[in-house]
């Protein structure tokens, strides 16, 4: 009997045993299995949080915008620099100094202590010349890091099956990467920031775009689909004017009498007055949707870029002395160009006249000046052969035609007491690129005065105002600049934050005041690309009166900011980045004037200005989605 | 003599009693556990499939897709590359079905969501041809930084768990579609 008991609570033993053991073994699956991916979201968050703290930290120590000459070697722990580690060490090794502590550190903040033994955080870090093998497709890169996250875990119920420790591990890599900046069109004057008349008088405050022209549908926009603007990357207004808004003229942010078509249209939306849209022409979105003034998207998209800086300064490189009155034609090289009336002691004393391009004028890099004229120094005066300077001290009309190569082209002001000449650059001339280096490396056109940030022409030089664009018949077409990474593209590196622009108007020529390197305004601390004065919702409350003194400091006139075509059928054929700052306008009128791309189709340019004012014609803004669009460059996360 | 005799088989057909009136009920308990750690299991590996492949896609979004002349990356994934994982430049991005050990490919569904546009269904094996799986996911005008993508799991659990269930009448085990879902936004 006793033995029959025995052997049926036996039976019920090894019932007990072998679905313990089939429990334990599923009961690892759950148990075990989910406390490794709880400890493996811990690891990726960890892991997350260093790589993107180390690249941060590096951006703060050398500038987002560094996108080469930084230094970068296992050494570079200085408070300037950035630490590279081309194969990975673990944190343990890393210097108190580095960048890469601060992504150790936020690793451990997060868990992972690298001196235990359960646990470890390796990182790889390196410049965009080395680009990480872990994010494979990514290229335009100024530095990457990556980290490694590993920890043993032990095990519960899996035990059973002799699995006594699993390893879960987490990897990251972030970089200072160029990132597309996105949207078509901005217009950024906000309420309170108006245009100006010939005559003095103020219009348009606080009104993004005003398009009168009532023809609907004007050109081709996307398949289907016809407007007089068409932004097909989306448009982004910094107005946030409507109905008794103060600083408004009209109770809108944008109007028109035209269609517009966008894929998103983002407006301001700030102490309880929100952007509104009107006119006759039909809007696409109808309705647009609202963001808070504390967006950064309503910031200049530029910034924090510093100003364009120019390769060559103007008292390094070589110069042509134009006999005042003549005309520049033939191959003509990379100079500082100015007229002259009279030689004092020799040397030719520049007389502050505009510049008069007559003929058929090819910029080389080689060339040398204009037969007729002085010329000091040479073509090799310059820094870069491959992306040289062009200045043209006095402005420039065009009657002729500029054959354009790859370089920068800066229009350095114009003399005030020179009646009668409001632009720096104007004419019925055509500007076009003359051969492949203007397209594959691309060109900037910049309009300025004579004290352009880091333009240091010779003390000779009287200081020149701003002037704005004034564009009749003329045909320009540029290429923006292309960043080095593309083949064919012998843009120094350190221009890629620049990568996309064309058209570049000084933020300097500006109604609203921005913030500058120096200079005499009492709160300019860095060229970063914010607004410190102007009449509603700066940071200096008593701005009104700082901007005027700004203005003066910039030798800005009152309608020195105009971006004008008028009358005729103007064209201006970009491909890339048009910008002009806030405070500026771009004025289309009369006649079929606009953007428009070889073969008559539409550009692939993003427009950023403060105001667009179209009047009478059928004048438009069409664009195409932007292919070499402003890239900017900060931390971000890319595996 | 005989009174233990007696006894023994009152006491054996006792312990029959017991094994039957606690056998079903240990049985039910044992098979739930087993039951339940099985959906836990599948659960907690969809969830983290999921949460992988989103992670992936925020970090192939606009920057990847919009690129040339300005930037050139080119690391945009398919809908069927985030499924099944893909190798550049020699490196091995793992897809959601590399992390999805366990769970039926062929019956197991992955849904992209925006938001914006209509989500769409893919099946985990990857042999999914409809437009949304083989193009580029977020789709352009969905992918810019900031934007909130959403990937979902639903996978078949076949239970043995309803045989219990009252009225489930004379079906053995029972469907249950077992769900998980990963948002995220667009990091670059």
């Amino acid at each position: 009997m006793n033995r029959r008991r025995k052997t049926s609570g036996g039976q019920a033993i090894v019932m007990a045993t072998l679905a313990l053991m089939a429990m334990c073994g599923i009961m690892g699956l759950a148990v075990d299995l989910g406390w490794s991916f709880f400890v493996q979201k811990q690891a990726q968050a960890a892991a997350d949080s260093a790589a993107f703290a180390a690249v941060t930290e590096a951006v703060g120590r050398i500038g987002s915008g560094s996108v080469s000459g930084f230094t970068c070697a296992s050494g570079g722990t200085g408070s300037g620099q950035v630490d590279c580690q081309t194969s990975k060490i673990s944190c343990s090794a890393v210097a108190s100094t580095s960048n890469l502590n601060n992504g150790c550190q936020y690793a451990l903040k997060n868990g992972f202590d690298w001196t235990t033994t359960r646990q470890n955080v390796t990182i790889e870090s390196n410049d965009g010349a080395n680009l990480p093998p872990t994010a494979p497709g990514v290229t335009n890169i100024a530095y990457w890091v990556t980290v490694r996250t590993v920890q043993t875990v032990p095990q519960l119920f899996s035990a059973v099956a002799n699995n006594s420790e699993g390893t879960v591990s987490a990897m990251a890599t972030a970089g200072n990467v160029g990132v597309i900046v996105p949207g078509s069109f901005y217009g950024m004057n906000r309420r309170g920031d108006c245009l100006t008349q010939a005559d003095g008088t103020t219009f348009n405050c606080g009104l993004d775009i005003d398009e009168q022209a009532s023809g609907n549908g004007i050109r081709d926009c996307v398949p289907g689909v016809r407007a007089s603007l068409c932004a097909p990357n989306g448009i982004v207004l910094a107005s946030s004017c409507d109905s008794g808004a103060p600083g408004c003229d009209q109770n809108y942010a944008a109007t028109s009498d035209g269609d517009v078509w966008a894929r998103s249209l983002t407006i301001m939306q700030d102490s309880g007055y929100q952007g509104q849209i009107s006119g006759h022409g039909t809007w696409t979105p109808s309705t647009p949707s609202h963001v808070s003034s504390g967006s950064s998207m309503f910031n200049d998209p530029t910034a924090p870029k510093s100003q364009p800086p120019l390769m060559t300064p103007g008292n390094v490189m070589g110069t042509c002395a134009i006999p005042h009155g003549t005309g520049i034609s033939g191959t003509v090289g990379p100079f500082l160009y100015y007229s002259y009336t009279n030689i004092v002691a020799g040397s030719p004393v520049p007389d502050k006249s505009q510049l008069n391009i007559t003929g058929n004028t090819t910029f080389s890099s080689s060339a040398n000046c204009p037969s007729g004229s002085i010329q000091t120094g040479g073509p090799s005066n310059q820094t870069n052969s491959n992306f040289p300077t062009y200045v043209f001290y006095g402005g420039v009309n065009n009657t002729g035609t500029m054959n354009i190569s790859a370089g920068q082209y800066v229009m350095a002001g114009i003399d005030p007491s020179n009646s009668g000449v409001t632009a720096v650059y104007q004419g019925d001339g055509t500007v076009q690129a003359a051969n492949s280096s203007a397209t594959q490396t691309g060109t900037m056109f910049i309009s300025t005065d004579s004290n352009y940030p880091g333009l240091n022409l010779p003390g000779n030089f009287p200081a020149l105002n701003q002037g704005g664009i004034q564009l009749k018949n003329a045909n320009i077409s540029m290429s923006g600049l292309v960043n080095s990474v593309n083949t064919g593209s012998n843009l120094p590196r350190s221009m890629n934050t620049y990568s996309g622009i064309a058209w570049w108007q000084d933020r300097r020529n500006s109604t609203v005041g921005y913030n500058q390197a120096s200079g005499n305004c009492p709160d300019c601390t860095v060229d970063d690309g914010s607004v410190i004065y102007c009449n509603i919702g700066c940071p200096s409350s008593t701005s009104a009166k700082l901007d005027a003194l700004v203005h003066t400091t910039n030798h800005v006139t009152s309608t020195s900011p105009i971006l004008d075509l008028d009358p005729g059928n103007a064209n201006i054929a970009l491909n890339g980045v048009f910008y002009q700052p806030r405070g500026a306008w771009l004025q289309l009128v009369h006649g079929n004037t606009g953007f428009t791309c070889a073969g008559n189709t539409n550009c692939p340019l993003m427009v950023i200005t403060g105001s667009a004012v179209f009047r009478t014609g059928t004048d438009s803004i069409v664009l195409a989605g932007v292919t070499n669009s402003l890239t900017t460059y900060k931390a971000a996360m890319i595996q | 003599m005989s009174l233990p005799r007696k006894n023994g088989r009152r006491r054996r057909g006792a312990v029959t009693v017991e094994m039957t009136l606690v056998g079903i009920p240990l049985m039910f308990i044992l098979i739930s556990i087993f039951e339940m750690s099985r959906g836990m299991w599948m659960y907690h590996t969809s969830a983290h499939a999921v949460k992988q492949g989103v992670r992936t896609a925020v970090v192939h979004g606009f920057n990847c897709v919009n690129a040339p002349p300005g930037v050139t990356n080119s690391c945009a994934l398919t809908a069927n590359e985030i499924i099944l994982g893909t190798t550049l430049n020699g490196f091995r991005i793992e897809g959601i079905k590399d992390k999805a050990v366990g769970l039926e490919p062929a019956n197991t569904l992955v849904t992209f969501d925006t938001g914006n546009t209509a989500a769409f269904q893919c099946k985990l094996d990857g042999t999914s041809t409809s437009a949304g799986c083989t193009s580029t996911w977020p789709p352009v005008g969905d992918n810019n930084v900031g934007t909130l993508i959403e990937i979902d799991i639903t996978t078949p659990f076949r239970s043995a768990l309803s045989m219990f269930w009252p009225g489930a009448g004379a079906v053995q085990f029972g469907l249950v579609n077992l769900g998980a879902s990963s948002i995220d936004k667009v990091q670059f």
